[in-house]
């Protein structure tokens, strides 16, 4: 058996602080009170064989990755890229029924006026019926109303006048 | 034999033609005093001589990347503490097994003389040793034995200085405690 070397740690009494050595001495003094030794015997040749051991299972891993891993990855690749290549599939046949069915709801704004039809817009204005934009599906503040007729140019006398 | 600065290893191990040797030299130079504390820790000489393989298989594979703003020893002691707390932990885990069954295991050791050369009393500390919870053990075994620095086991375990020398203190009172317990029992 080989126990050289296997302490080469200094002793804890000698490098600890005097405080320290008061406090253990204190604290536990049957565990001061014991020898510091060494107790454990090392297996023969033990540390002339670690080096070897070692590198020789590091080579054996290093090794085994190269043909491992790319087989591993092949397998894992294949079955994924088929479900995304059905995946792809069933959507690109399905994507006209998807399309169709997005229909997005948003509220009306000044630009819609645009498709309002100038005529019918003015027919609804001048019937006798208490209307509002409401009834064109249009949701406008007067001002509102009043900045659209401006950008239009529209002379809002001459708007009274038509009425 | 020659002690090599950690500047010295680096470079033999980043120089693809010189990175085996550069490994073993680093292996020889630290092999001793970590070996120490992971016999200690798991106490089985095989189970320590996993522990230390697998401490060396990682540094191995992280030296690459090794940041030289701590020192070789300090980063590789950190892999020793962290595969020997991993090891215990394991085999904590395994089906049917308890605390006390792999104490029980890892101390059946003492009682080899092939392995273990201590008196009766050198085998009741290290048997109270061996009681203590992983991370306890780790913080007595670096403190008592190795008489490193509070900040230097604090770089290790990643723990404040304060919560370890509350640590060490606990552990001192039990393992007096352990150690009077078993003189009492069985008188020598």
């Amino acid at each position: 058996m080989d126990r050289s070397n296997l302490r080469n740690t200094p002793d804890f009494r000698s490098g600890d602080d005097a405080l320290e050595r008061e406090e253990l001495q204190r604290l536990a003094p049957t565990l001061f009170g014991i020898p510091a030794e060494e107790p454990f015997k090392v297996p023969a040749h033990f540390f002339d064989r670690l080096p070897h051991e070692v590198q020789a299972m590091v080579v054996e891993q290093e090794k085994k990755p190269s043909a491992f891993t790319w087989l591993w990855r092949l397998a894992i690749a294949t079955p994924v890229l088929l479900v995304l290549l059905g995946a792809w599939w069933f959507l690109r046949d399905s994507g006209t029924v998807e399309n169709v069915a997005v229909v997005e709801e948003t509220s009306p704004t000044i630009e819609d006026l645009d498709d309002v039809d100038e005529v019918d817009l003015f027919a609804a204005l001048a019937s006798d019926e208490a209307v509002t934009m409401n009834t064109l599906g249009v949701d406008l503040t007067d001002d509102e109303l009043l900045d659209y007729l401006e950008q239009e140019h529209t002379d809002l006398n001459e708007l009274i006048s038509e009425l | 034999m020659t002690e090599h600065t950690d500047k010295e290893l680096l470079a033999l191990f980043r120089d693809e033609q010189s990175r085996n040797y550069g490994f073993n030299l680093l292996m020889r130079q630290h092999q001793q005093r970590l070996y120490g504390f992971v016999r200690r820790m798991v106490t089985d000489p095989d189970d320590a001589k996993d522990v230390l393989q697998n401490t060396f298989i990682k540094a191995w594979h992280g030296l690459e990347t090794f940041r030289e703003d701590s020192q070789l020893y300090s980063w590789l002691y950190r892999i020793a503490h962290n595969e020997s707390i991993n090891h215990l932990n394991k085999k904590r885990r395994m089906p049917f097994v308890n605390n006390d069954t792999v104490t029980e295991q890892l101390c059946g050791t003492l009682d080899k003389s092939e392995h273990f050369s201590g008196d009766a009393i050198q085998q009741k500390l290290q048997r109270a040793v061996m009681r203590l919870p992983n991370k306890q053990r780790a913080v007595f075994i670096m403190k008592y034995f190795e008489a490193k620095k509070y900040t230097e086991i604090s770089a290790i375990t990643g723990t404040t200085v304060g919560a370890l020398k509350a640590t060490y203190h606990i552990a001192v009172k039990k393992i007096e405690e352990w150690v009077v317990a078993d003189q009492t029992k069985t008188p020598d």
